[in-house]
């Protein structure tokens, strides 16, 4: 295997690491997904056929290893508070723009697995909607509905602080 | 294509407020404009921008944490193959087969191992002396190479430097440098002169890694003195007597330099690389036309 092909994988490692931890909100299970998708990635690496990006190579690796692990995860985990991540980072000086982002993430964190993965995908990688449709192996409409339906709860949860218009699961009763 | 903001979807609102909108200026220009118009639509846009920066920001320093070692040392070790059954049933046989091969090779040839230089070598060896009488038949049939190849194949691969032993300092110079293939193995003779005694010096590329120390042997009326150092297999000839045969090889085993591995052949040793060899009548393979061994350059490449 080239050096080259070993170091843009390596310089593509903290974007892994944030989107993972974005995700999950634990570091430990973060690290963990972005590991073994390091390994498939390297396993698999004559599937990579240079069309599109590495990147989006290894995210959408990485992506699969999130939705398998939140399968696999049932009844699902309560994720860890934003107070996991605050112990990791620095502390920044502006308290209040602080919460204001914790408030936010927090409100990410409330979306379904599905919007939430296309919502960090744009909002926190930059990326755009084809790749996050390559990513997720959604089309591109689906992309925009879900990134859709996720800011109008984002907009709901800002405004009365709840996901009221979060549908209710329903369960069987007998 | 979005000419004016009457065209305005929600699609365009969704890009700009991501940034997708930087590279395309009209489209750009169109959507401002529609939300200077539209104040409402222009809140939500700008709390969708407002989103994407806070979780930005609240993930900041993730880009510049440290990397845990686990994750690096996955990206830079060698992943485990895995093979599958079929696979490994495989691998096991091939290997049992190599190693009772091998075993078996190494039993047959044990004797040749063990004293670093093959019998039917040195057997050669020893009729390949070239004394002073015979010097002149000896270039009829070869002629000194310049940079001379031991194995041309291998020089695709592997180039070894071996500086020439100098013994100027002993009394003897350095006449003749000629390619020879003696029982098969490939070897550069060396013939070195003093006034009134002729050597022989043989080197020849072998697979055993392992260095052995000076020893001799009888082939016929020829003593031979044969050492290996790594790679290279060294055998020795004179026509002087036993006692100062003994001498004179301590002293060009003492001489011989370590050789080196290069990675790429120099132009003019490359060049002779490529040059076609001639096989004499008896035998000898012999290079091609070259300089006074005076002028010949003191290395050696395989």
């Amino acid at each position: 295997m080239s050096d080259e092909f070993k170091w843009a994988i390596e310089r593509q490692i903290p974007h892994m690491r944030r989107y993972a931890l974005a995700l999950t909100r634990d570091r430990d299970t973060a690290d963990d997904m972005v590991q073994d998708s390091l390994e498939r990635a390297l396993r698999k690496r004559h599937l990579w056929h240079k069309r599109g990006t590495l990147r989006s190579w290894l995210f959408r690796i990485l992506y699969r290893k999130c939705i398998d692990h939140y399968r696999r995860a049932r009844p699902e985990t309560v994720p860890a508070d934003a107070e996991v991540i605050d112990g990791t980072l620095a502390q920044p000086p502006d308290q209040e723009a602080r919460i204001d982002c914790r408030n936010v993430c927090d409100a990410v964190e409330r979306l379904p697995k599905e919007q939430r993965a296309v919502v960090l995908l744009v909002a926190l990688e930059g990326l755009p909607y084809d790749e996050v449709a390559e990513i997720t192996g959604t089309p591109i409409g689906t992309v925009r509905s879900r990134l859709s339906r996720a800011r109008d709860t984002l907009r709901t949860v800002r405004e009365t602080g709840s996901d009221k218009e979060r549908p209710v699961k329903l369960r069987m009763v007998k | 294509m979005t000419e004016t903001w009457e065209d305005i979807r929600e699609i365009d609102l969704m890009a700009y407020a991501d940034g997708l909108l930087e590279d395309d200026a009209r489209r750009k220009g169109a959507v401002e404009a529609y939300l200077a118009a539209h104040p409402r639509e222009a809140e939500r846009v700008d709390a969708i921008i407002r989103d994407n920066r806070e979780i930005r920001e609240f993930f900041a320093d993730e880009l510049n944490a440290t990397v845990p070692t686990r994750l690096l040392r996955t990206v830079h070790h060698r992943p485990r193959r895995q093979l599958r059954l079929g696979q490994a049933v495989a691998a096991g046989i091939v290997l049992v087969s190599f190693a009772a091969a091998g075993g078996w090779f190494v039993g047959q040839r044990d004797d040749d191992v063990m004293a670093g230089a093959p019998a039917e070598l040195l057997n050669a060896i020893a009729g390949r002396h070239v004394a002073r009488q015979a010097r002149a038949t000896v270039a009829q049939h070869t002629s000194q190479i310049a940079g001379g190849v031991l194995l041309p194949a291998a020089s695709n691969k592997v180039h070894i430097e071996i500086p020439l032993p100098q013994l100027s300092a002993h009394g003897f110079n350095l006449v003749n440098r000629t390619r020879v293939v003696a029982a098969g193995h490939g070897a550069i003779q060396l013939v070195y002169r003093a006034p009134d005694t002729t050597l022989n010096l043989f080197m020849w590329v072998r697979r055993e890694p392992r260095s052995s120390s000076l020893s001799s042997q009888r082939m016929g009326d020829r003593l031979i003195h044969y050492w290996t150092a790594g790679p290279v297999g060294y055998a020795m000839t004179t026509d002087a007597g036993e006692e100062d045969a003994r001498r004179l090889a301590a002293m060009v085993h003492g001489a011989i330099q370590q050789g080196r591995l290069l990675e790429h052949l120099p132009p003019s040793n490359a060049d002779s690389a490529k040059g076609g060899d001639a096989v004499a009548g008896d035998g000898t393979q012999v290079g091609r036309q070259g300089e006074p061994a005076a002028q010949l350059p003191p290395r050696q490449f395989n």
